[in-house]
């Protein structure tokens, strides 16, 4: 109940309207009732069990999306829950922000992701020519600081884990050490080649969270 | 039913059969024996009649002096015309017609008698003759009872020296027993005494104390590796309680208290990356986490592994290269190998001084696919090549949570490459750390 309170006031702090249903029973009869955009739903809930509810509301012809949260992450489990008409996974624990941006990817929120040119403040990215130009001058990133850069302003105003940029820009590998000090290693860089000295930097590191690119609010 | 007892039963049962069949055996034998030296008294007996008979041709008369005591009867032409007072005692028939010719066993009141009985010549004359079976039947009998009661007795001898036998034999089993138990309930360091090792219980023994030491190094490991885990998961609890309790003090500001939140979730998220490299390995203890091999070209793949990691190289002014001279293909699971080899470049580049140098070598040697990391930094003593997989082991003056992370990694390197049946060792090397991965290879 904690991780629900805590959702509810960071998720209701970004805008978006919140109900918490306490029991399986209770969040059935909301999901049933009320209409929602999405339903986060836990699958360890007293009473009745998460992918029941799931089931039974799929039966039910509910078509909302349903974002999974869960303690377990054995194969399996992704699976049942995935074939139980689930339509994203978090596995617990999970950085509220990664959380956001799954939402934001669910309810297709958020910035438009379909435009050649990512800007801010006087960046700007070239998605197709693959450019990056700062103030005018073009900068040289390598393939990877491209991605990155890309990566982060696709999701400019948001915070971005590690999480998620191993997840999504670097597929992934599973080994989190050595790939956290790669992660690290490259932003440092790519903040190196597209900040301009004596001004803050674009990419913001949030301590024990993440990182974000954003235009400088005072 | 114990084993003894079943050992006693068969081994009782199965003497029973054989002095059974011998018993049987010995009777036969001894009656037909019999039997033919019964038929002998019985011919001498008749021919000395018939043979009379046939000197006096058919005078009656002359047989009187055979006396009263012989049993035979006379018949001629079927009608009886002399029999002797033993044959009227025995009461046998005096009728031709209720002999029959040949031998035959006929029972009186009082016994058996053996009747031979037949035509003495062409005169018409037919003697029978009969001896007294009784002698014949008593020592049968008395051989029946003695052979059934011997029978009975050597089975009961049998059952009792089966049992005897048999618990002795496997009173060593139960003394093991005894022992082994004492042995699991106090500590799994005690051994049991191998009496003679070349013996059946002297290999059973055996077995049992290296089952013990397997067992005892497993408890240890695990002792070992939870009370390591608890050590590396309180750590960053610790901080984060004492951490939070302080931002509760009062006269904490705002800032302090952000500060405070920061830090927490630092912990926090070193807590988590922790927590999935425990699970993972437990996943692999657990056998669930099952490789998933497929042809690889390994030396794309550590080239792959050196493009990734080439940046932290960099960083230290560390050159790190790859040697790999052609494709060397093998059938493994390219994320495991991934993984263990990053984790040992990674390592490489952790413990190699600044401007060091990192060679990745792909290579065949046999059958074998080979990866060579070899480094210039300070190696490792031989000592601890074999410790460094151990779980949480770190080198003496690394144990400082700025150098990385919590010793696992080549742990995971280790059982990664072991799963798809490869080996992974430090070797000998002139200068710095040599690891090598070595797997299996089709080409």
């Amino acid at each position: 109940m904690k991780l629900a309170q805590a959702l509810r006031q960071g998720l209701e702090r970004e805008g978006y309207e919140v109900t918490v249903a306490a029991t399986g029973e209770e969040g059935y009869f909301l999901a049933t009732t009320a209409r929602y955009e999405l339903i986060v739903l836990d699958l360890m809930l007293p009473g009745r069990d998460g992918l029941e509810v799931l089931a039974a509301l799929r039966e039910r012809g509910q078509h909302l999306p349903v974002l999974i949260l869960t303690a377990r992450d054995t194969v399996e489990d992704r699976v049942r829950g995935l074939d139980g008409g689930a339509d994203d996974y978090l596995v617990k624990p999970f950085a509220f922000a990664e959380l956001l941006a799954r939402i934001r990817a669910l309810t297709r929120r958020g910035p438009a992701t379909d435009t050649q040119h990512l800007q801010i403040a006087d960046l700007v990215l070239d998605r197709v020519k693959r450019q990056v130009m700062r103030d005018g001058t073009p900068v040289a990133l390598t393939a990877k600081e491209f991605q990155l850069l890309e990566y982060l302003l696709l999701n400019r105003g948001q915070v971005v884990t590690r999480e998620m940029l191993a997840h999504d820009v670097w597929d992934g590998v599973a080994c989190s050490g050595p790939l956290d000090n790669v992660i690290d290693v490259h932003l440092a860089r790519l903040r190196q080649k597209i900040d301009i000295a004596d001004e803050p930097s674009l990419i913001r590191t949030i301590r024990g969270v993440g990182f974000m690119i954003a235009e400088d609010t005072p | 039913m114990s084993v003894r007892a079943r050992l006693t039963l068969w081994h009782a049962a199965v003497l029973l059969v054989l002095l059974m069949l011998f018993a049987g055996g010995v009777y036969l034998a001894v009656r037909a024996s019999l039997l033919t030296a019964l038929d002998r008294e019985l011919d001498s007996g008749y021919d000395a009649v018939a043979s009379v008979m046939r000197i006096s041709g058919g005078d009656i008369y002359d047989i009187y002096h055979f006396g009263r005591e012989p049993a035979f009867i006379l018949f001629n032409h079927g009608q009886p015309v002399y029999l002797t007072q033993g044959w009227c005692d025995a009461g046998l028939p005096v009728q031709a017609a209720d002999l029959e010719s040949g031998y035959t066993t006929l029972a009186t009141g009082d016994g058996h008698w053996r009747v031979r009985f037949g035509a003495v010549d062409e005169s018409g004359y037919a003697l029978a003759y009969a001896v007294d079976a009784r002698l014949y039947d008593e020592a049968l009998q008395r051989l029946g009872f003695v052979l059934v009661l011997g029978a009975a007795v050597a089975a009961l001898l049998a059952l009792a020296g089966g049992f005897l036998l048999a618990g002795r034999a496997l009173a060593p089993i139960s003394t093991i027993d005894r022992r082994l138990r004492d042995v699991t309930a106090r500590s799994l360091a005690d051994r049991l005494p191998v009496a003679n090792p070349a013996d059946e219980l002297g290999r059973l023994v055996t077995t049992i104390n290296a089952t013990l030491a397997r067992l005892e190094g497993a408890f240890e490991e695990l002792r070992r590796f939870t009370a390591d885990a608890s050590h590396e998961l309180r750590t960053p609890l610790a901080a984060i309680r004492s951490v939070g309790e302080v931002a509760l003090q009062d006269g904490a500001d705002d800032g302090d208290r952000r500060q405070a939140l920061t830090s927490i979730l630092e912990e926090a998220a070193r807590l988590s990356q922790l927590l999935e490299t425990l699970l993972a390995l437990a996943r692999f203890d657990a056998g669930t986490a099952r490789p998933a091999p497929q042809e690889v070209d390994l030396a794309a793949l550590a080239g792959e592994v050196v493009d990734e990691l080439a940046v932290l190289a960099e960083e230290r002014r560390q050159a790190l290269v790859l040697a790999a001279a052609a494709p060397v293909t093998a059938r493994v699971d390219p994320q495991l190998l991934r993984q263990a080899l990053v984790n040992i470049v990674h390592n490489a580049i952790r413990y190699t001084p600044e401007g060091g140098r990192i060679t990745v070598a792909v290579s065949r040697h046999g059958g074998r696919a080979v990866l060579d990391v070899t480094d210039t930094g300070p190696g490792i003593p031989p000592d601890e090549r074999e410790l460094v997989f151990a779980r949480f082991y770190r080198c003496e003056g690394s144990r400082s949570r700025e150098g990385g992370g919590a010793g696992l990694g080549l742990a995971i390197a280790r059982w990664a490459v072991a799963a798809q049946g490869g080996t992974i060792a430090f070797l000998n090397a002139d200068q710095g750390a040599h690891c090598r991965i070595e797997l299996a290879s089709d080409g």
